[in-house]
């Protein structure tokens, strides 16, 4: 059928007008499609040509592990980083000439054992380490040798600038960079969340952890004490720098150290943080503690007096004073010549309740948890009998971690305002708001007054450096040595704070079996070797801790004298 | 009519191609130039991780004392040679400093001499 035939009959070609109508419209219906499916693209593309999708897609991750962030002290001093550095690998199976390769090999990198390559390049695995984190140039140098199958892969390195500055404190990372002590490990601890977080999303850039650690402090510390060490043979010692009001710390050492940079990290236990993972009977530091919970529960005033003319007998033991005055003595007194008596009597005084009580309040019955992992319970005697209240009372019988020792101390002059140390920076206000209140005001003030007094004319005179108003306390432990209490091996501590009139930084040392030598006059206890170390430490850090000096008259005339005496030597 | 639209149409496509095709190898040709300047940029930081990291090293405090003792014969500061802002002030001359230098003395020196 064809159109003409249908034009030359009217009746039908008047059927044939709504056929034809209904063609156009199918192209007007395909038309309209088309035009809309145009619109649609040029109005989506004019859409993204103004406002860009932001890119959501999920991309291929370079770095395998998450960034470290860096770690700085309190004044930006950078403690650890990450530089990069190459680490060489082979593809066994496609070496052609292993024993060319080996040659090749151990000629340009010196250290690689030739049967443990052989080892390596001989198994059927597709993937083998040769060595991790070696040097650019090593690196170009085995490029260079164009041995197929060798090749290399850049990791990043965690280096410790300040080496064995740092050690304690800021720890170590293994070799795939997960932290295995100190702040590093908290930081791993916190979960990749908490590493994630201090990283910016732009990846190059990370937020750096900062410690409350000031590095020129630590490095005072670990210069006095090490040379402490070797003038007095001790076989070990430590120190620890705080701030009372905000509970940061500013130092903290334990000797002998480590270098976290060193590549085999198989420390022994003497290298261990005894500041935090030790416990140690701190000795007549304690008394501190005892005098502080007499004079709070209002037991003791400063014009009462204690006879200690004779040893305390409680059942069999006889508890004496290592420096007999045997006379009766006030309370400024039983602190100044560390008597045992005193302070044993005091603390039956209070009674076995009450002092256990008070101990408890101030935190020594628990474990102190930092953000260092490393940290050690107390030991505490088995039986709280009236022995045991009364040898706690100058600190035998139980031990605790050294810094927790500093922590007490800290909040008992602080004003009475116990805080958990930190290593991270803090500043006084939060510190204060999670603080919590053990001693009246009162009490912190006259505990402040006795150390002071026994700075200026008690055991701990040695530390006092003149203009910077130092007050301490020492001690001196006889160390447990197979059950039984040493005689000649002592633990020999100090502590102390300045500037005394408003105490702002509290200073711990610590000496493990210091010797006597001939300038002690035979002495090996704390006044003569802890703490002159002390005052040495102080002389040192106050200037840096911006401590003003202020000299009395009579502080005038003493450096007049000592000048003199300097004169004629 | 026809012939006429259509030959406008194959131009455009033509002068759209070529538009397209010149643009194209523009933004490539950007393209390399940004992924080097990232690359530059990596490296940039890389290095300045490395000095940073030597600066720290390089300035530790024991080597600074060790160094500071050797070389410019410096020991503890003494809490007595530690004065206050005013005690200098008192102590400084009535005439400018700069003049007196200009004379020949040492005014500085003479004002640390006083203060001993």
């Amino acid at each position: 059928m064809t159109m003409s035939e249908f034009a030359a009959n009217p009746a039908e070609a008047e059927v044939q007008a709504p056929r034809k109508l209904a063609g156009q419209n199918r192209i007007r219906l395909i038309g309209l499609c088309f035009g809309a499916a145009f619109l649609a693209i040029g109005g989506q593309l004019t859409n993204l040509t103004l406002f860009p999708a932001p890119d959501t897609r999920d991309r291929i991750v370079h770095e395998d592990r998450l960034p470290r962030p860096d770690i700085i002290d309190r004044n930006g001093v950078l403690l650890a980083t990450d530089v990069a550095v190459a680490s060489l690998y082979a593809d066994p199976s496609k070496i052609i000439d292993i024993d060319e390769a080996i040659e090749l090999l151990t000629a340009t990198v010196p250290d690689l054992d030739a049967k443990e390559l052989r080892r390596k390049l001989t198994t059927s695995k597709r993937f083998a380490w040769l060595k991790r984190q070696v040097a650019p140039e090593e690196r170009d140098a085995v490029y260079n040798l164009g041995i197929p199958g060798v090749g290399y892969v850049n990791e990043r390195r965690r280096v410790y600038p300040q080496g064995r500055l740092g050690s304690h404190v800021v720890g170590y990372v293994d070799l795939d960079t997960k932290g295995i002590a100190g702040i590093e490990k908290y930081l791993d601890d916190q979960g990749a969340l908490y590493t994630a977080s201090l990283a910016e999303p732009s990846e190059h850039k990370t937020q750096p952890a900062q410690m409350s650690i000031d590095i020129r402090v630590q490095a005072a510390l670990i210069d006095e004490v090490t040379k402490a060490i070797e003038k007095f043979r001790a076989i070990a010692g430590g120190g620890i720098v705080m701030d009372i009001d905000t509970g940061e710390v500013l130092a903290l050492i334990s000797l002998p150290d480590f270098n976290p940079n060193q590549e085999k990290k198989s420390f022994t236990k003497d290298q261990q943080n005894k500041m935090t993972s030790g416990v140690y009977e701190l000795g007549s530091v304690i008394k501190a503690v005892t005098f502080a919970m007499a004079l709070d529960y209002g037991v003791a005033t400063l014009t009462k007096s204690y006879d200690a003319r004779f040893p305390l007998v409680i059942g069999s033991a006889r508890i004496n004073d290592f420096h007999a005055q045997r006379r009766v003595l006030t309370v400024p007194e039983v602190f100044t010549n560390s008597s045992n008596i005193g302070t044993a009597k005091m603390a039956l005084e209070v009674g076995i309740e009450g002092h256990q009580e008070f101990l408890r309040r101030v935190g020594l019955f628990e474990r102190l948890q930092t953000e260092l992992p490393e940290s050690a319970k107390p030991l505490l005697p088995r039986r709280w009998s009236k022995l045991a209240t009364a040898t706690a009372a100058f600190g035998h019988g139980f031990a605790v971690q050294p810094l927790q020792g500093a922590a007490v101390v800290a909040g008992l002059l602080n004003g009475g305002h116990l805080m958990t140390p930190t290593f991270l920076k803090r500043n006084a206000d939060d510190a204060m708001a999670m603080a919590q209140t053990v001693v009246k005001p009162s009490t912190s003030e006259t505990l402040r007054y006795l150390f002071r007094l026994n700075a200026t004319e008690g055991s701990a005179s040695k530390a006092n450096v003149i203009g910077y108003r130092v007050g301490g306390k020492t001690g001196t432990a006889e160390k447990v040595v197979n059950g039984r209490y040493s005689k000649d091996k002592r633990l020999a501590s100090f502590i102390g704070a300045f500037p005394m009139d408003k105490p702002k930084y509290l200073l711990l040392v610590m000496l493990d079996e210091p010797k006597p030598t001939p300038e002690t006059y035979g002495f090996a206890t704390s006044g003569w070797n802890a703490v002159p170390t002390a005052g040495k430490i102080i002389e040192r850090i106050a200037p840096m801790l911006g401590v003003e000096p202020v000299f009395t008259p009579e502080d005038l005339e003493k450096l007049a004298k000592l000048e003199k005496t300097k004169k004629k030597d | 009519m026809h012939k006429f639209l259509n030959a406008i149409l194959v131009m455009t496509v033509l002068i759209s191609g070529f538009v397209l095709y010149s643009l194209e190898h523009t933004t490539r040709d950007l393209e390399r130039r940004v992924a080097k300047f990232e690359r530059g940029i990596d490296e940039e930081i890389e290095s300045m991780k490395f000095l940073n990291a030597e600066w720290s090293s390089l300035t530790r405090p024991d080597r600074l004392k060790r160094l500071a003792e050797q070389h410019l014969g410096l020991t503890t500061l003494q809490a007595k040679q530690i004065v206050r802002i005013e005690e200098i002030g008192q102590k400084v001359p009535a005439e400018p400093l700069i003049k007196l230098e200009a004379d020949g003395s040492d005014p500085i020196g003479a004002i640390i001499d006083k203060m001993q």
